[in-house]
């Protein structure tokens, strides 16, 4: 008779057998705590921005503006010499072109939560009765909005993303494990943004349009989440830069 | 052994066996989402977006080990206990697998006008390699998981029969073909560090140096075995002294199949062929030994007469057997196989010498 210990699932288990196989399941504990460890610790930064529902209700007055994507403009102050601009999407993965188009141009409370990363804010508007004439257009009075001011023709490299995810809405909010979402809030009217790095390392959100200005979701969304290359005018308008893109010119890196 | 069916079969090994793979899922899941500091949020990712690796990472090693199980049992059958309940691992990755699914459409998939599960078909059409959309892979393969899990109990087994089940199950290769896609075109393009990489590829080594390990290490024995073709069908097998009582013996015929010599009885002095594919789940006989006077498979304990090939009662499993007779000091075999569960007279080495 040989001393190799025979395993019946359905008979005991031989005494030497036990030790060995509490020991395979000891190594395969451990295996399990090193990968979820490493894995852990091995991800990404992606950000620490995202709703600020501690903030609460937030209510800004400026002018809207529907086109390429729904814009908010605050005038100018002592803080912001060029006026501020936040985009607007409305709750879930939506957009708010609908209601932003009739009141465009004109003064109006723009009350939602805010989201918040590093110096970016956007705000997810309440509904409807979000986005409402201004009770007192004070604030905004005699002033249509930012002067645009054209730049010229530039070639850029960077990623497509909606921009709500990329405020924190979701973390990661970019990248290709996130594209699928990206895209799911884009086709829902989210405003498109190119997320390129500047040579210092800090970075700068272009909201995206077409070469008249308008929307140009449809035509870049094979592309969003990747890293690209795009060609087209680009336009200050306050704060905010506008890159107006022919979608021929998009080049994947 | 199938004389009628139950859900499941309990026993005390199985009920082990559960309970260390609760355990192993258990420890991994609670370690992945607590080492995160605050529990839920941590400051480089959002809750939910870690329950999706936590639950993905986890049904990913699990099908590592599980692949590696049959070749490591191969080349020590040590490890064949964890082969035995095997099929329980591949439910229990099933339903993490199911986990990491229900976590990416409670979030990704959540919060838009269009119904979640058309959003993952219809969203993202870009089928450039980086762009891909490799959730379609990742659905895929739990496609795979599921019909697999869904077939896993003997019910199927002999509804199917078992050539028909295990080419089906031995789509699992596929399945993993398909993850190990899924991360690389998701995962691993959105982060950059090397540890990633780095593990995707320690589980592909694992996977096929082990296979490809445990394949040679048999062709090898093979190829030692004294296989000489002698008169007509009829080969020179092995030799009797190299016999040890109660154990399998496997011995690969000049046609690729493979034959299981066993010999036995109160002073080893009978000796008997039988097919090396038990009936249950192809088990390698060969690597089994005799229990209660019978054949029994090193994988789940199926049991054979060893003169007639068949189950003893009420069992009705058969397998073929093979002709043998004695040339000398070496058992030689017909290699035409007799229908499975042919009674047919063993060696006796009473008979004459050794
Ligand atoms: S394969 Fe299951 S008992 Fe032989």
């Amino acid at each position: 008779m040989s001393k190799r210990p025979f395993f019946v699932g359905y008979l005991g288990m031989p005494r030497a057998l036990a030790m060995f196989l509490a020991v395979v399941v000891g190594v395969l504990l451990g295996t399990g705590a090193v990968v979820a460890t490493v894995i852990v610790e091995g991800q990404r930064d992606w950000g620490d921005g995202g709703f600020q529902w501690g903030e609460g209700q937030q209510t800004r007055t400026g002018i809207v503006m529907a086109d390429p994507y729904p814009i908010l403009f605050l005038p100018p102050d002592a803080d912001h010499p060029f006026g501020r601009t936040i985009p607007l999407s409305g709750v879930g993965k939506t957009g708010v072109q609908k209601i932003a188009r009739e009141m465009q141009g004109k003064p109006v409370d723009v009350s939602g939560v805010v989201l918040r990363r590093d110096d970016f804010e956007m705000i997810q508007v309440s509904g409807n009765e979000g986005l409402v004439a201004a009770a007192d257009p004070a604030p905004v009075a005699g002033w249509t909005g930012p002067d645009i001011e054209t730049l010229g023709r530039v070639t850029l490299k960077g990623e497509l993303l909606d921009s709500k995810c990329f405020h924190g809405a979701m973390r990661p909010g970019q990248g290709k494990t996130h594209k699928l979402c990206a895209n799911l809030c884009l086709i829902g009217g989210v405003p498109l943004t190119f997320l390129i790095r500047r040579a210092d390392g800090s970075v700068e959100s272009l909201l995206m349009a077409d070469p008249a200005g308008m929307e140009i979701t449809g035509a870049l969304l094979d592309y969003v989440s990747q890293a690209i290359e795009l060609t087209g005018e680009l336009e200050r308008r306050g704060d905010l830069l506008v890159f107006k893109v022919d979608p021929g010119t998009v080049r994947r890196l | 052994m199938s004389v009628g069916y139950r859900p499941v079969l309990w026993n005390a090994n199985k009920l082990w066996y559960d309970g260390a793979l609760g355990l192993f899922v258990g420890l991994y899941l609670i370690l992945f989402l607590r080492y995160a500091p605050g529990l839920l949020e941590s400051p480089v990712i959002g809750g939910a977006e870690l329950r999706m690796r936590a639950f993905g990472s986890c049904a990913f090693l699990m099908l590592t080990i599980i692949l590696c199980i049959g070749p490591l049992a191969r080349l020590d059958t040590r490890f064949l206990p964890l082969l035995y309940n095997r099929r329980h691992f591949g439910v229990m990755t099933f339903f993490v697998a199911t986990a990491h699914l229900w976590a990416v459409s409670g979030w990704y998939l959540a919060f838009s006008p269009l119904d979640p599960w058309v959003a993952l078909l219809v969203s993202n059409t870009d089928i450039s390699f980086l762009g891909f959309p490799f959730e379609w892979l990742g659905m895929a393969a739990l496609a795979i998981l599921f019909t697999m899990a869904a077939t896993s109990h003997d019910f199927w087994l002999h509804f199917l029969s078992p050539p028909i089940w295990k080419r089906l199950h031995m789509l699992v290769y596929l399945c993993y073909g398909l993850v190990v896609m899924h991360v690389a075109l998701g995962l691993l393009q959105s982060e950059t560090g090397t540890a990633y990489p780095l593990m995707v590829g320690l589980s592909l080594l694992a996977v096929a140096g082990l296979h490809l390990t445990a394949g040679s290490v048999e062709a090898k024995r093979d190829r030692q075995q004294v296989v000489v073709t002698a008169d007509g069908d009829w080969i020179k097998a092995v030799r009797i002294d190299s016999l040890t009582p109660d154990h399998g013996h496997p011995v690969a015929l000049p046609n690729g199949e493979r034959v299981a010599v066993f010999r036995y009885g109160e002073t080893g002095e009978k000796i008997s062929a039988l097919s090396n594919v038990c009936a249950h789940q192809n088990g390698p006989l060969g690597e089994g030994k005799i229990v209660f006077g019978c054949v029994t498979c090193p994988w789940h304990g199926f049991q054979y007469d060893p003169e007639t090939g068949r189950s003893p009662p009420p069992f009705t499993e058969k397998v073929p057997t093979y002709r043998v007779r004695r040339d000398g000091d070496f058992v030689m075999i017909d290699t035409k196989a007799l229908p499975a569960g042919t009674p047919t007279p063993p060696i006796l080495l009473t008979d004459g010498p050794a």
